[in-house]
């Protein structure tokens, strides 16, 4: 293939380590930003930096923020001793869009799969560790794990459980079942049998 | 419900062809490399969503082309006309599935779960000659097609295994674990393993209870009255199960793969790799022949390993009888049923025997080199109950 330009080349390359975005994508990425405006390019770009130099880990709960400690940790409002746990940052959002959770959060950035290569010491479980251990008066009553329901999920689950059983925390889960706005007539059958599985006694 | 008419375009060796089935019986003859299979392989396509012989799409698009088609009509019991279309386009590497030219889902179970395709070939010899894991896929894929559930099952158990087999590579080979977090990450892995080896088993166990009532009465309609066949499962967990015995509950099923899953523990650290479950298991096949004096007892062997070619032949076409026997009673519609080029590995008369069995059900679609063939169907079926088709490089003439 002829070489058109090398710089063109380089972007190309740096889209297509997004994720989802194959070469195809990345090719058609790179010629917008060749269309654009130069000062629209220098703003896309700045904004990149920038999420970088500004954005970071929060020292409690490893949400991203833009400071030490992030807001929800601060705020005084919230309870102490209630924690969920979740796999991602955009778990936090989604919860939080509830409305309905007061207590506070721990980020995991990942979770447990030796077929990825990852295992515990590449998500933020020792951080997790380090808090409950260190929360002093404010001790944690219950860590709720938010986590998604397959496979990986689960046996993060289970792991945890194991590694905080002398701490003597009450441990929970969130449950599974139908999605709400859902006809139980319309839930496909292999959700139903598995919401019937997990059925509980009222 | 019946495949009325098929039309392929760019698929196999066909540029374009129309072809109207019978209600009935499909006669399709040529010689050898015409394409009479690629006919079966449409229709499995326009029934169950892909190739019965497990081809990819990229496969089945005719050469120096990008896109195949095949259009389907059908007419269910009430007379209403469904027109499904099955298209893949190599270059993008896409399949898409329309339903009365409205696109649907191209696994949708709305369309592909209303048939069962039940499917013979000189291929499916294996599932009584070949390996534990030929046995456990044909039950598997019965089994899946009446229940959602399972197939889930069976993927969830999958992944616990790689994952599980993973994490013990990581650790022998790469040491990347701490021996804490390993037994405590295996615990889970096992946990997990334990639960769902004991759903994916019980739900083998009663099904295999169902299943042989079924193949019962359809082996001794295939063969003399001297002769049984049994079916038996035999799991690491379980041992030897028969389905007429008292078969364990889930919990009992859970406690033994715990139990199995302690034992094999230090075994599978220090070998790094998964000793136990249900993906070691089989089903074991066996014949068992009665003395002409009953006094002197009855003599009982497997299959795999004493059996003829003729036992190993009954056996097979007693298992796909009865799966064809099950689907038509758990999905209450008769399957389509694909008979590919078997004339001549099954012998005539047993096959003879299948079909005057299943005349009255649903559709049949036969192939063979053999045009003298159709003279033995003829005493099962009047003229206007089977058609012909000659197959002759990508044409019916
Ligand atoms: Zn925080």
């Amino acid at each position: 293939m002829i070489n058109i330009s090398n710089a063109l080349d380089n972007l190309v390359d740096e889209f297509s380590k997004l994720p989802q975005i194959g070469r195809k994508t990345a090719m058609r990425l790179a010629m917008h930003i060749t269309r654009q405006p130069k000062q629209d390019v220098e703003r896309f770009s700045r904004a990149l930096t920038e999420i970088k130099d500004r954005l970071r880990f929060c020292s409690v709960c490893c949400n991203i923020t833009e400071d030490e400690v992030c807001n929800i940790c601060r705020a005084g409002s919230r309870k102490h001793g209630i924690i969920c746990v979740v796999e991602e940052p955009q778990d936090v959002f989604a919860i939080e869009k509830t409305n309905e959770f007061r207590g506070k959060y721990h980020v995991l950035h990942g979770i447990i799969s030796p077929l990825d290569g990852i295992g515990p010491n590449d998500i933020r479980i020792k951080e997790l560790l380090d808090r409950l251990s260190r929360s002093g008066d404010d001790k944690v009553e219950e860590l709720i794990l938010a986590l998604n329901p397959t496979v990986e999920g689960e046996t993060t689950i289970l792991y945890l459980s194991k590694l905080l059983k002398p701490l003597e925390i009450k441990i929970t889960r969130i449950a599974r079942g139908i999605p709400v706005g859902s006809d139980l007539e319309f839930a496909d059958e292999v959700t139903l049998a598995k919401a019937l599985e997990g059925r509980i006694l009222i | 419900m019946i495949l009325k008419r098929i039309v392929l375009k760019n698929f196999r060796n066909y540029s374009s062809q129309e072809i109207t089935f019978n209600d009935k019986f499909n006669f399709i003859y040529g010689s050898n490399g015409q394409g009479k299979t690629n006919i079966l392989e449409a229709v499995s396509y326009s029934t169950y969503g892909k190739s019965f012989l497990g081809a990819a799409e990229s496969d089945c698009v005719k050469f120096g082309s990008n896109e195949f088609f095949v259009e389907s009509d059908f007419i269910n019991d009430l007379g209403n006309k469904d027109f499904i279309v099955i298209s893949y386009d190599k270059l993008k590497k896409s399949k898409a599935v329309h339903r009365n030219k409205q696109k649907v889902n191209s696994f949708s179970a709305e369309v592909f779960g209303r048939f069962p395709l039940v499917f013979l070939s000189p291929k499916s010899l294996n599932i009584t000659y070949g390996n534990p894991s030929d046995r456990r896929k044909f039950f598997d894929i019965l089994i899946s097609q009446s229940s959602n559930l399972y197939l889930d099952q069976l993927k969830e158990l999958a992944k616990i295994l790689r994952q599980k087999s993973a994490l013990l590579r990581e650790y022998s080979i790469h040491k990347k674990y701490k021996l804490a977090d390993l037994k405590n990450l295996l615990n889970s892995y096992n946990e997990k393993l334990s639960e769902f080896s004991a759903k994916v088993l019980f739900k083998r166990l009663n099904f295999l209870k169902e299943f042989e009532s079924y193949f019962d009465r359809n082996f001794q309609f295939l063969l003399k009255q001297d002769h049984r066949g049994k079916i038996s499962y035999y799991s690491d967990i379980t041992k030897e199960v028969f389905p007429e015995d008292a078969l364990p509950e889930r919990e009992e099923l859970k406690a033994f793969t715990e139990k199995l899953l302690s034992e094999k523990y230090e075994d599978e650290i220090k070998r790094a790799v998964t000793l136990a479950g249900p993906q070691r298991d089989d089903y074991i096949f066996k014949l068992t022949k009665y003395g002409k004096d009953l006094n002197k007892g009855t003599d009982t062997f497997e299959l795999k390993n004493f059996a003829s070619q003729g036992e190993h032949k009954t056996f097979l076409l007693a298992l796909k009888l009865s799966e064809y026997d099950y689907l038509k009673s758990t999905k209450s519609t008769s399957p389509v049923l694909l008979l590919d080029d078997i004339l001549s590995e099954l012998d005539e008369d047993r096959v003879s025997k299948i079909i005057s069995h299943l005349k009255d059900y649903g559709q049949i679609f036969l192939t063979t080199t053999d045009r003298n063939y159709i003279n033995r169907l003829k005493s099962f079926y009047s003229d206007s109950e089977i058609s012909e088709f000659k197959i002759e490089e990508g044409k019916v003439i």
